[in-house]
């Protein structure tokens, strides 16, 4: 095999490997607006990625049980406050996504 | 899709800008700094008045730059926080060194001059070829110009812009050291409270408040 089919080989492997959890076009919003700060609350996530809140409640709770994300119900006054922060399992995870991502990236013809 | 995720990341970091209350706030504090270095500028050097000042002056940069902190943070609990969401970003934990930026920013610009007029007062250095003023405003541009280039808001880097010129143009007036960095923090403070007004009107414009309808997932 030559260098190039085996570099081709490997980016062929880390899309396979892609973590699907991440992968999925919602979940990845919401990691990529999580990873880039401390931690936001539902209606900042709400906005931010138009989706219904049935359907961000259900990817947040997919997080969750990963362990990619915690969430904390707060308040703010007495208003409530549901606070989501990504963990630190879920920012390796993310920066591995990332990686594979960019790899593939890379390896594809121009 | 990574270059879909940069952009996320980056409009994200940009959500702490959009309305403008950071802005404001800094401009408040040039403005206060500009108006101190005025008294300064009629105050006799070496007086126990104008050592005063001189110690003063860092301290109230830095004691000005913490409240700042906590202003923007109260607005934006009651203005933006409400109307489209909660943010808390990296820099505002405690073990951060990142918190320390707009200190050490202000505490820079006031070293530079102290820095200069120390040099140029003693004539080590001919105080036609270096500025106090030029220098601050030069200073100020490349981190207005960094933070326009971190987060990608354009008016940053027009901020940045007007601080080199105003750098310049106060350097140019031959206004001296003190009244040449008065003029350029009034004219920074300036620009920065109405570049901050414009952004939080037009967030005001286009949020709507939704404290109606904070419901948790």
């Amino acid at each position: 095999m030559t260098d190039d089919s085996l570099q081709t080989a490997e980016s062929l492997r880390d899309i396979v490997a892609v973590d699907r959890l991440l992968h999925e076009p919602a979940r990845m919003v919401i990691s990529a607006i999580l990873y880039a700060v401390d931690s936001a609350d539902f209606l900042y996530l709400l906005r931010e990625t138009g989706l219904t809140k049935g359907n961000l409640s259900s990817h947040l709770s997919k997080l969750e049980k990963a362990g990619y994300v915690a969430i904390e119900k707060t308040y703010a006054g007495k208003i409530p406050r549901t606070i989501c922060r990504m963990t630190g399992e879920g920012r390796t995870a993310f920066d591995r996504y990332r990686d594979q991502l960019k790899r593939a990236a890379d390896s594809l013809p121009l | 899709m990574a270059e879909q995720i940069d952009k996320i990341i980056r409009q994200t970091r940009r959500y702490w800008y959009s309305d403008g209350f950071t802005e404001i706030t800094l401009g408040g504090l040039f403005a206060l700094v500009a108006a101190f270095v005025f008294v300064m500028f009629y105050v006799p050097p070496g007086s126990i008045l104008w050592v005063v000042f001189a110690f003063g002056l860092p301290l109230l940069t830095i004691g000005g730059s913490l409240l700042g902190k906590r202003v923007v943070r109260g607005l934006k609990e009651r203005v933006t926080f409400p109307r489209t969401g909660y943010v808390a970003y990296e820099d505002q934990r405690d073990t951060s060194w990142r918190r320390w930026i707009v200190p050490g920013f202000g505490l820079l610009l006031v070293l530079v001059f102290f820095a200069v007029d120390f040099l140029t007062d003693d004539a080590r250095i001919d105080s036609s070829r270096i500025s106090m003023a030029l220098s601050e405003g030069l200073i100020a541009g490349v981190v207005f110009a960094y933070m326009g280039h971190r987060v990608g808001i354009r008016r940053f880097y027009a901020l940045a812009g007007l601080s080199a010129l105003l750098g310049v143009a106060a350097s140019l007036a031959g206004l001296g050291d003190v009244l040449g960095t008065a003029v350029l923090f009034t004219g920074l403070g300036i620009a920065l409270v109405v570049s901050g007004l414009v952004a939080l009107a037009a967030y005001l414009r286009q949020s709507r408040t939704t404290l109606g309808n904070r419901h948790d997932g």
